[in-house]
């Protein structure tokens, strides 16, 4: 038959229903009518006529109902009534509605906000077609780390010689960004995320411009000959308001005036899921938006290009890695110097995040909330068998009114899948406020940089599934139980002796023990990471984090050289030291928690055992007075002094750790002293201090890394961070002054010796150090201490009104039962006793399991712990404490009420 | 010989019915009603009779299976459907073969033939 007919079949039916059915009804009297006149013809009185009619016709009605049965959308209507039949309950037991609605939200809510933090740190791709088969290409020094970036000369040899890529292209993210002003007359310039690129970088991602063209090829390769700019979506939303006539106006980047060519689609920000560029430059323009340009394109060992490409039709990864391989070691061959042990590595982009070691965070999230899930399902399930069991007289009724199992289990899984569906939205609404929580909890950066948290289709997929998933689980097994009770209670005819023993109250009794363990493992992994956390806070760093102030600048963003840079910050610093309230004030590159950096150094007399001479080691270039300020004290030899100047023979201070790792032993770290190292430019550097260890960034609590420290005047570069110490209760008395007024005080002052230098410098951002500290080295404590104590929480809540719920089930079955012991002369204490013991051993029972389940498990979160022991013992005995504790209350209340049952009434119950 | 007539009962899948009423083949009912209209067009009761009478009694078809037929057929584009008047001036809902319906009659007297065919020779075969 026709699609159309039945199309049209299905519009009445639906939307014309009244007419069809008044029509149905005409036709039948007739039929009826024209029999009974049959009748009549054959000799028939008319009442008999119409009797004999009547009893050779049928019931009218029950033609009626084998009509709609056949009709088209049959189905539909079926569902609409289920659906109505659904509304009308959740609004009849609004209690029960919000138990389940809640319980739900929370483990979807949980599941959609734990799945879009994962997304956003793990598992979304980068935006462009095809993104599963973007490779990536790091390049290292062997051993040492399978990740690096590329120099601008090596991709220029690759591209040259590999057959294996279909497309090749690097990019460099500007980590400062850029100023950015219209060549308009009065625009004020803003910092932009700016990235350098290859002439072919849109091609590679196969994306094309949304306004304007894409790069041309010579575009990125003549130096300095062609300054134009591909603009991001949102900057051409922002700045020039959607302008469709982008293409040749002009943009000022870093005081140089570029043209812009085109503009990037709307969905693409970047191939880079933690940074979103809104200006890309191409590379060869590199000397006017960065600091070192001459580097960037002409030094081998210059290595901070991204490599990304795609693989010819039919040439696999492996192939591809072997080609790479020997053009690497052809390199190594021409460039000794700069290439020597250089390897490249080839990887998914997918793969490579997995190296990267992301995984533990959002794999201990994902299985905390699906276990929160997994609960909430077993709390609703149990609700729902507590009220099939309440309904028991209504199901069986409906069934002895033929009602079909079908279509029973079918009106159940109905209203459990529209509570799941409020259960989603609401869940909606909690992920929300989640994802609007890791947004601020996330560290700032730098323009467009870090993770971008968001509710988008992917979460809402997520959504759907964890819905799915709970109307499966809480509503399949409670419906095809309840329908199955009322159909032996159809068969008694006394509903509550047949379900009081039946398979469904033992089921419930399993799924609360297994929750009230379920929420004991909650309970313990949120418990140590709250405790862990607490203890991050209070964890020596190794420097004084009080009354520290960071201002981090950088003049390349005026166009300054790297000697106008330094000469700008000396002065700076002179200055901030004599503003009243300052303590002490230094600059460095790298300042913990701000930045970091590691640099390859080899230690004249060491050997790695596999041969290699190389370390990567965390670094920072600092002044003479940037011990004293963090109150880093130096235990050997002496800090940098005023003399240490560019010209100067080199010298480093290194950390307690890098001392007695790679130079001496341990208890004798003044032997490092006047030993050499070198960079990879092989000058000697002589050692000339050591410092105490203290926290480099990171994670709080993990041994500190090995460290070393240069002179700023002999390796600093423009962009840096002022460290201020402030004075505070040196004034003062010791309780005067808190550090945010402080701070108040201070930050204008130094803003106005920054611009008395120079009025166009402005600081890239102003902090305390204890915000940092928080911000940045708290971040993932704080997430995961917060959302497993959260999920605890939520767990107990759910475990312990499922236990109030069973527990006062049982009560109201037993009601009879209670009766006569207390008529027979039972006191009320031992009926309080009899049933709270019950609600106690089933949470004890589960309380047990839990423990050794949590025990078993413990081993997993090590690793995670900032100076507590997944076994610890106070943690365990207060979670035990509480779960007892909650688990008592929510038996005693239905206990109580036990005990108030009137003998009388109770032996008249049911 | 005199047989009593078979009761066409036209189950469809929500139905439940005593289950020892003859059920015939499932497309049966179709076919016969397809067949009682292929020269006018009648009303239900009318139907019924004109299979009677075709059926030389066989068949009778009550309106629990009639009326789920016909509408069923109807939104399947076989028949069409009109309100009229019967010789005894009652109003009645006419059915009639569309063009559709007529094609229908057509393959499924071919089937039948072909089917009955092969059945007569099987119960004869020895």
């Amino acid at each position: 038959m026709s699609l159309f007919t039945r199309l049209a079949s299905l519009k009445r039916n639906l939307f014309r229903r009244q007419r069809t059915e008044a029509d149905l009804d005409a036709e039948l009297r007739s039929y009826a009518d024209l029999l009974s006149d049959e009748n009549r013809a054959q000799g028939l009185a008319p009442d008999k006529a119409r009797r004999k009619a009547q009893i050779d016709f049928g019931g009218i009605e029950q033609v009626k109902e084998q009509v709609r049965d056949v009709r088209v959308g049959h189905y539909i209507e079926m569902f609409f009534r289920d659906l109505r039949f659904a509304f009308r309950n959740v609004r009849k037991y609004p209690s029960f509605t919000t138990i389940v609605v809640l319980s739900l939200a929370l483990g979807i809510g949980a599941n959609a906000a734990i799945f879009s933090l994962s997304d956003a740190i793990l598992f979304r791709p980068i935006p462009v077609p095809r993104a599963d088969n973007v490779i990536t290409v790091d390049t290292a020094a062997s051993k040492l780390t399978r990740y690096g970036g590329s120099s601008w000369l090596d991709y220029l040899d690759m591209v040259a010689r590999a057959k294996s890529f279909s497309s090749l292209c690097v990019y460099q993210g500007l980590s400062t960004g850029m100023n950015a002003s219209t060549t308009a007359p009065g625009s004020k310039p803003q910092n932009v995320a700016g990235l350098l690129v290859s002439a072919n970088y849109f091609s590679t991602f196969e994306i094309a411009p949304v306004a304007g063209r894409d790069f041309l090829p010579e575009e990125g390769i003549t130096p300095e000959k062609y300054p134009v700019v591909i603009i991001s979506y949102t900057l051409w939303d922002r700045v020039f308001a959607k302008d469709p006539a982008i293409s040749g106006k002009g943009i000022n980047l870093n005081g140089h005036t570029f043209t812009i060519v085109g503009v990037a689609p709307k969905t693409f920000t970047g191939a880079d899921i933690f940074y979103r560029p809104d200006i890309y430059v191409p590379a060869a323009m590199a000397a006017q938006v960065t600091g070192d340009g001459a580097d960037t394109l002409k030094q081998r060992s210059y290595r901070a290009f991204e490599m990304r490409g795609r693989l010819n039709p039919g040439v696999t990864l492996a192939q591809a890695q072997g080609e790479l391989n020997s053009i690497m070691s052809g390199l190594e061959r021409e460039h000794p110097d700069s290439n020597r042990d250089n390897v490249a590595i080839l990887r998914t982009e997918m793969g490579r995040r997995m190296e990267l070691g992301m995984t533990a965070v959002p794999s201990l999230l994902g299985g905390l909330v699906v276990l929160v899930l997994l609960m909430a399902c077993a709390n609703v399930a149990s609700l729902f068998m507590a009220r099939a069991t309440s309904r028991i007289k209504e199901t069986s009724t409906q069934i002895a009114l033929g009602a079909s199992r079908g279509a029973l289990v079918r009106q159940l899984l109905t209203e459990s899948a529209v509570l799941a569906l409020f259960g989603g939205l609401a869940g909606t609404a909690l992920a929300y406020i989640c994802i609007a929580g890791f947004r601020s909890l996330v560290p700032v950066l730098g323009p467009a940089e870090g993770p971008d948290f968001r509710l988008d289709s992917r979460t809402m997929i997520c959504v759907g599934v964890a819905c799915v998933v709970a109307v499966l689980l809480s509503g399949l097994a409670p419906a095809f139980m309840a329908v199955k009770d009322a159909w032996s209670a159809v068969m008694t005819t006394r509903a509550s002796a047949s379900a009081s023993r039946s398979f469904s109250s033992v089921a419930r009794r399993i799924l609360i023990g297994g929750q009230i363990a379920l929420s004991v493992v909650l309970l313990m992994v949120g418990g140590l990471f709250l405790k862990s956390f607490s203890r991050a806070h209070s964890v020596d760093l190794g420097f004084n984090s009080d009354r520290l102030l960071l201002v981090t600048i950088d003049p390349l963003l005026q166009g300054y050289t790297n000697e106008q840079a330094a000469r700008f910050h000396e002065q700076l610093v002179r200055r901030v030291q004599s503003l009243p309230g300052v303590a002490f004030a230094a600059v460095a590159t790298n300042v913990p928690f701000v930045s970091g950096a590691s640099w390859d150094i080899s230690i004249d007399g060491y050997t790695a055992p596999d041969g290699e001479k190389f370390l990567d080691i965390t670094n920072s270039a600092v002044d003479p007075s940037y011990f004293s300020t963090m109150q880093i004290p130096i235990l050997f030899g002496r800090a940098f002094a005023p003399t240490d100047k560019r010209n100067a023979p080199g010298v480093a201070i290194v950390n307690e750790t890098l001392a007695s790792r790679y130079i001496t032993a341990p208890g004798d770290l003044s032997k490092a002293l006047g030993r050499i190292m070198r960079l990879r430019d092989g000058k000697p550097i002589q050692i000339v201090g050591v410092a105490k260890d203290s926290s480099y960034g990171g994670q709080i609590g993990a041994p500190p890394p090995a460290v070393f420290y240069l002179p700023y005047d002999q390796q600093g570069g423009p962009r840096a961070t002022l460290v201020v110490r402030m004075s505070g209760n040196e004034n003062s008395s010791a309780t005067s002054v808190a550090p945010d007024s402080e701070a108040s005080l201070v930050v204008p002052a130094i803003r106005a010796a920054m611009s008395e230098l120079d009025s166009e410098i402005s600081p890239v951002t102003v902090d305390k150090m204890t915000d940092a500290i928080s911000r940045q080295g708290l971040f993932l404590p704080r997430i995961v201490a917060f959302l497993g104590g959260a999920f605890g929480l939520v767990a107990m809540v759910l475990a312990t009104v499922g236990l109030y719920g069973v527990v006062s089930f049982m009560v109201s079955r037993r009601t009879q039962e209670i009766g006569i012991r207390m008529t027979l002369g039972a006191q009320r204490g031992a009926v309080l006793r009899m049933v709270l013991a019950n609600g106690l051993i089933l949470a004890s029972t589960g309380l047990i399991v839990g423990l050794v389940i949590a025990l078993a498990a413990a081993p997993t979160v090590r690793s995670m712990l900032v100076g507590v022991s997944p076994y610890d013992p106070a943690t365990f005995l207060a979670i035990s404490a509480a779960l007892l504790a909650a688990t008592a209350i929510a038996s005693y209340f239905p206990a109580a009420r036990a005990t108030r049952v009137d003998p009388i009434l109770a032996l008249r119950h049911d | 010989m005199k047989h009593s007539p078979l009761q066409i009962v036209y189950t469809s899948k929500t139905q439940t019915m005593p289950p020892d009423q003859t059920n015939l083949l499932l497309g049966t009912l179709d076919m016969l009603i397809l067949k009682s209209l292929a020269l006018a067009e009648l009303h239900g009761l009318g139907i019924s009779r004109r299979i009677e009478q075709i059926s030389r009694g066989t068949f009778q078809v009550k309106p629990g299976s009639l009326f789920p037929a016909l509408h069923r057929m109807e939104e399947q584009g076989w028949l069409a459907a009109t309100w009229g008047e019967s010789e005894n001036n009652r109003r009645a809902k006419y059915y009639k073969l569309t063009a559709a319906g007529r094609r229908q009659l057509n393959s499924e007297t071919k089937r039948w033939s072909r089917i009955s065919l092969a059945i007569g020779r099987a119960l004869e075969s020895n």
